[in-house]
């Protein structure tokens, strides 16, 4: 009797993963749902995960996944919630381990090779304003996470599929959140579906994208501007509009955060932009790229 | 001591970070931020060693020389209160 697995590596910028799959079947829906990422060399391993069917499966956990960031297995019912869990831990040491970058809680796009990153709290309508962008022809790297290369400005997507709430879909229209669920890469989650934009034959997206601007959706302490209002922010005050969003900051102290983001700060300009219709929202977001005068 | 003979300068546990022609300054025991505007940025690079706020004031006229000497000094007076309130000065 014979043990078959098959090794999926993926990754990003310096983090590289590695899931080692007991199941054909399985390793056929991970290396859909890594895809973009998937890599045959690069560097040196980040964690390790393995999904194998449970043994004794119990309150009906069906697969065990192990990974070196754990001591202990954890259980998970269906394929799809093993491989959302794996994509999880491995974007959560997707973090400021080097000087030379941060990870930022924001969604990534591309556009015409203009980075546009949006950040905000969780239901600022990031996501919205980025797939209001993707269906406008930009790219969506990510709507998650994105690791910026303070010296460069450029921008890597965090390996993890964009996600949707189900209450966008109105925004969206059935037909697209139908095509959108029926994507290779799709699956459902608690509050929505998870994807591949590119699955949906969007075209090729980068690997990554010189950012050419910042936008922060509803920064607190702000009073509410007209609708869809766009508005430059001074440098200086960037920096600590950065703060929030800079993932697992407990982590990060934050003069320390301060000393790294102040460079990039001065170079890449960074907008407040209000609430406003989508179709708005998008103008102004491409105008903050320089795309729209 | 009279007032005017005070000296302040940086406090120790501030960090500086420069953003074009402003600062973003970190005091690390109280965690708490704060951005000078470029008239502020210029006076704390010369808080670096003790100084009073005729000094300060001085250094702004200097800067400034079309400023009005009351002018200057109310300017001071206002960026040493605002430092001492958040403790960024020793």
């Amino acid at each position: 009797m014979t043990t078959a697995f098959e090794t999926i590596r993926w990754g990003q910028g310096p983090f590289a993963f590695e899931l080692i799959a007991h199941d054909r079947a399985l390793a056929e829906r991970a290396r859909a749902v890594f895809r973009p990422w998937l890599l045959t060399g690069g560097p040196e391993r980040t964690a390790r995960f393995e999904i194998e069917p449970a043994a004794n499966p119990g309150d009906g956990a069906r697969w065990l996944v192990r990974s070196t960031l754990l001591a202990e297995p954890t259980e998970r019912g269906s394929v799809d919630e093993a491989l959302r869990w794996v994509e999880l831990k491995a974007l959560e040491t997707f973090v400021p381990a080097t000087d030379h970058a941060i990870a930022v809680h924001g969604a990534l796009t591309d556009l015409a090779g203009r980075g546009v990153l949006v950040v905000g709290a969780t239901e600022s309508g990031k996501s919205s304003l980025a797939c209001g962008l993707w269906l406008e022809g930009a790219a969506l790297l990510a709507d998650d996470v994105a690791l910026v290369e303070l010296a460069s400005d450029i921008a890597r997507p965090g390996p993890r599929r964009v996600a949707l709430r189900h209450a966008s879909r109105a925004l969206w229209g059935d037909a697209l959140w139908e095509r959108i669920a029926g994507a290779p890469s799709a699956a459902p989650t608690d509050e929505g579906v998870c994807f591949h934009p590119d699955d949906l034959g969007s075209g090729t997206r980068p690997a990554s994208t010189p950012l050419a601007c910042v936008i922060f959706l509803r920064r607190n302490g702000r009073p509410a501007g007209e609708p869809a209002a766009l508005t430059r922010i001074e440098p200086a005050h960037a920096v600590l509009a950065w703060l929030p969003f800079l993932v697992f900051g407990a982590r990060l102290d934050a003069g320390e955060a301060i000393r790294r983001v102040a460079p990039f700060a001065a170079r890449v300009p960074a907008f407040d932009l209000e609430r406003g219709p989508l179709a708005a929202m998008v103008a102004q977001a491409r105008r903050a790229a320089g795309l729209e005068t | 001591m009279e007032a005017s003979a005070v000296r302040f300068r940086a406090a120790a546990d501030v960090e500086t970070s420069g953003v074009g022609d402003r600062v973003v300054l970190y005091h690390r025991g109280s965690k708490k931020a704060l951005v000078l505007n470029p008239t502020g940025s210029f006076l704390w690079a010369r808080l670096d060693g003790p100084r009073s706020k005729d000094e300060l004031t001085g250094f702004l006229l200097e800067r400034y020389p079309a400023l009005e000497p009351a002018r200057a000094r109310l300017d001071t007076d206002a960026f040493v209160a605002e430092l001492a309130l958040h403790q960024m000065l020793a």
